[in-house]
């Protein structure tokens, strides 16, 4: 039976895993949020406030990591579900030419992440920034590797679409 | 031209400084509001199991209910029915231990057959008994 972990053990171990692991998550955060660093900065603090509540579940199954990625995802996921944050439908089309064609790339990335869906913009981030497989990022997401893949394919429709001939979106390499 | 991953990686912005102590302080809090919360969800289950024990022992005691009066036609002869004694249960002021649980009082010719931590059941000593500690039924 494993020995139970005492109250220094687990604030030691986790402040070492923040102190590793929070400014990754902050800027994964950051992109989940499409630039809102209000609102990432709470995300990570959610993220973070789970993680040492579960801090001797989450070292058992020994990815505290993943653990803290995928709950940074659902949190990011629930949050855009609230009324309050929940889109309206608008009048307007996406007009490629509302982006400054002088504002710096990365600005640009940000306002065209801010168009996708919360899931589209969750597998952009997962599948391109953190490089994660299909299947990984299916498990990250609690869905099937085929919602990813359609989701996939629909957010990079839409970068494309958008943000040419600024970037090439990375294609899916892998599976 | 860049690809999509490097603009990602620069639209993440640098790393913030990262301090630890502002994380630690926000999850001792939950963790000790998560405790609280356990704590009083046990204290409501114990409490449960209890009133239930005590039911138990108590409807027991209860004197068997009133006979009903039924018209019985002169035609029909009427059966001989059985003495219906009451199944009295004396109850002696001294603590029941059962398990997690103590009782105040203590019924008389009963035993503790299981105590568990959702519940306990007693069973009248000698009694023909279903082998199960857990089980309501003789």
């Amino acid at each position: 039976m494993p020995r139970r972990l005492t109250g220094s053990e687990r604030d030691t171990e986790f402040e070492e895993f923040v102190l590793a692991q929070r400014g990754p998550l902050v800027r994964m955060a950051r992109l989940l949020t499409a630039g809102d660093h209000a609102l990432a900065e709470d995300l990570v603090q959610t993220t973070l406030t789970r993680l040492y509540v579960a801090w001797p579940r989450v070292r058992r199954a020994g990815n505290p990591v993943g653990y803290a990625r995928t709950s940074l995802t659902h949190a990011f996921v629930d949050e855009r579900r609230r009324p309050h944050r929940r889109e309206t439908p608008t009048d307007e089309v996406l007009d490629t030419r509302s982006y400054d064609a002088d504002a710096r790339p990365a600005d640009a990335v940000l306002a065209a992440l801010r168009d996708l869906p919360p899931r589209q913009r969750a597998v952009v981030v997962l599948r391109h920034w953190l490089d994660l497989d299909i299947a990984e990022t299916a498990r990250l997401l609690s869905c099937s590797t085929g919602t990813v893949k359609s989701q996939n394919a629909k957010a990079l429709g839409h970068l494309r679409a958008v943000l040419e001939p600024t970037i090439t979106p990375t294609t899916d390499r892998r599976s | 031209m860049e690809d999509l991953t490097t603009l990602l990686d620069r639209a993440a912005g640098p790393a913030p400084h990262s301090d630890a102590s502002g994380d630690l302080t926000r999850g001792r809090r939950a963790l000790a509001r998560t405790r609280r919360r356990r704590g009083a969800a046990g204290l409501l289950a114990v409490a449960a199991a209890s009133v239930v024990g005590v039911g138990a022992v108590r409807y027991a005691d209860r004197p068997s209910p009133a006979p009903r009066v039924v018209e019985v036609p002169e035609d029909v002869t009427t059966p001989a029915t059985p003495d219906a004694s009451p199944t009295g249960v004396q109850l002696l002021a001294q603590p029941l231990e059962a398990g997690p649980y103590t009782f105040d009082s203590t019924p008389e010719g009963w035993y503790v057959q299981g105590a568990y931590p959702q519940g306990v059941t007693i069973a009248r000593e000698g009694a023909d008994l279903n082998p199960s500690p857990y089980s309501f039924e003789g």
